[in-house]
């Protein structure tokens, strides 16, 4: 998590925490096992969804100190004028009566609209100048990265007899992944990337998968499909901004701005060269890297991160290391905008745990 | 009033040099619209397996040449048609040419190398049940037909 201003260990008791909101073993955050040189067997679990609203309805219920209120947009939010203070926010319900709600002198305000709707509330704040809230350094939006997809970008032949490592058993549903070694991931220098390998039949329409499969393997081999998912190095250019038209709620719309660079694909390139490398000196298997998938077809993967960075330099982000936005005592943000890099991992696991973490920190306030 | 004939004759040049004109423009305004339209095709990226290399003289090696009993060699020689019944990936030439020996049916083969420039034609072996009359020079293909043929 270089970069960052905390670490992993920082985060490590609140991963263990997200892991209990979201009913899944913590098993899952730190299993790992050797795949080939310079990659290990990292699966990714992708365990149904919890619904918050069903599977934690009784805790709201009960509750007395949370309030849920469905169907109202946030559109603006207020600061005083010397802007280290947020005093109150825009509310417009369904019905378009849109009301002003004043903060008390010790409330906070945490924004948690996601990785494009906390840029779009911050930037739509303009609060009586020509500065949006949060913005004075012209950050939010910026940083935007996604996590671009390859699918079918590779095509591994091995052995009938081979088999990824087992798993612990309360791994549960995954999808089998391999990521580069920290190791070789230090060596590259370069971005993240996981690879997804999914099992399917020998194609012998290709005459070099004919090859491995039946003379090298004497006939009796297997193959996997594999899928990129890598990392977007931050970039200030990729970002989110203001455009013409509203929403229903009367927040200004947003264009995007998101190039996926050469760095990126390059990356996925190198890694798979020396996996396929790897597995032929070892003859564990041959690889085939498809250009075309990885250089022309690239997909989203739907985790938009980054707009309202973590920093300790309020000049290149947008919040601390405690989500706080900076120059402002009771302003934060929650969600994946926070992000100061993108990894290749699906967010939302680094997203309850920064949360669970910003919890602690109010309660520490309070 | 009567028309002079210079008149006339003024009148029917400008009708032509008016057409003439509106052709000229309306033929190359088509022609700026339908070069703007021109879609080119990008080759697809050539795959990259990554390979030994005992694996690439391996395959190599099924491209050589191999002598037959029974058949006439033609090396570089793409047989065109002849009534193809059987298309198979091969590991190289000598399984070709063993395919078309053992089997009656088999007048005539082609078999294209592994660096044909097609992947999915790359090591096929074709039998055939005549030998075809129309033959090509190619340096990616070796043919051969039955002796007396």
């Amino acid at each position: 998590m270089k970069s960052w201003p905390l670490t992993r260990n920082d985060l490590e008791p609140y991963y263990v925490a997200a892991t209990e909101f979201l009913r899944i073993d913590p098993v899952i955050l730190n299993f790992q096992a050797p795949f080939t040189t310079g990659f290990d067997y990292r699966p990714f679990s992708v365990r149904q969804p919890i619904r918050v609203s069903v599977d934690y309805a009784e805790a709201f219920e009960s509750s007395d100190s949370i309030h849920v209120v469905l169907g109202v947009s946030i559109t603006n939010l207020l600061a005083n004028e010397g802007r280290t203070r947020v005093t109150g926010f825009t509310a417009v319900p369904l019905s378009n009566d849109a009301r002003q709600v004043t903060l008390r002198p010790a409330q906070h305000l945490v924004l948690a609209a996601g990785g494009m709707g906390n840029a779009q509330i911050l930037l739509n704040s303009q609060s009586g100048s020509d500065v949006a809230v949060g913005n004075e350094n012209d950050q939010v939006g910026r940083f935007l990265m996604e996590h671009p997809h390859n699918y079918n970008c590779g095509r591994a032949v091995m052995p009938a007899t081979f088999r990824l490592p087992a798993r612990p058993a309360k791994f549960g549903v995954h999808v089998d992944a391999v990521v580069p070694s920290d190791a070789l991931f230090e060596q590259m220098g370069k971005i993240d990337v996981s690879f997804s390998m999914n099992e399917v039949d020998i194609n012998t329409d290709d005459n070099i998968e004919n090859y491995v499969a039946n003379q090298l393997m004497g006939g009796d081999a297997t193959a996997f499909n594999i899928t990129a998912r890598a990392e977007m190095p931050p970039d200030p250019n990729n970002r989110v901004e203001l455009t013409f038209g509203k929403d229903p709620a009367g927040l200004s719309l947003l264009k995007t701005t998101c190039v996926v660079s050469a760095d990126t694909m390059l990356s996925v390139d190198d890694y798979l060269g020396i996996m396929g490398q790897n597995l032929a000196d070892s003859g564990l298997g041959r690889l085939r890297i498809d250009n075309d998938a990885l250089y022309f077809r690239i997909e989203g993967g739907g985790h938009t991160m980054g707009t309202t960075r973590m920093g300790e330099n309020a000049h290149n982000s947008v919040v601390d290391g405690n989500c706080r936005v900076h120059g402002y005592d009771n302003l934060y943000v929650a969600g994946s905008s926070v992000f100061t890099t993108g990894g290749f991992a699906n967010p939302t696991l680094t997203i309850v745990a920064l949360a669970t973490r910003l919890g602690d920190h109010l309660a520490d306030l309070a | 009033m009567r028309l002079s004939r210079r008149r006339v004759l003024a009148s029917l040049g400008g009708f032509v040099a008016g057409g003439a004109l509106a052709t000229s423009t309306v033929l190359g305004y088509r022609y700026y619209v339908r070069s703007q339209r021109r879609i080119v095709v990008r080759p697809p990226l050539q795959d990259d397996w990554i390979l030994t290399v005992a694996d690439r003289e391996a395959i190599a090696a099924g491209d050589k040449l191999v002598n037959s009993d029974t058949l006439e060699i033609l090396d570089n020689i793409d047989f065109l048609g002849g009534g193809d019944y059987s298309s198979t990936r091969v590991s190289g030439l000598g399984e070709c040419i063993e395919a078309c020996e053992v089997d009656t049916r088999c007048q005539a083969f082609t078999f294209a190398r592994s660096n044909h420039l097609l992947p999915r034609k790359r090591q096929m072996c074709w039998l055939k049940a005549e030998t075809p009359k129309r033959t090509v020079s190619s340096i990616t293909h070796v043919s051969g037909r039955r002796l007396g043929n």
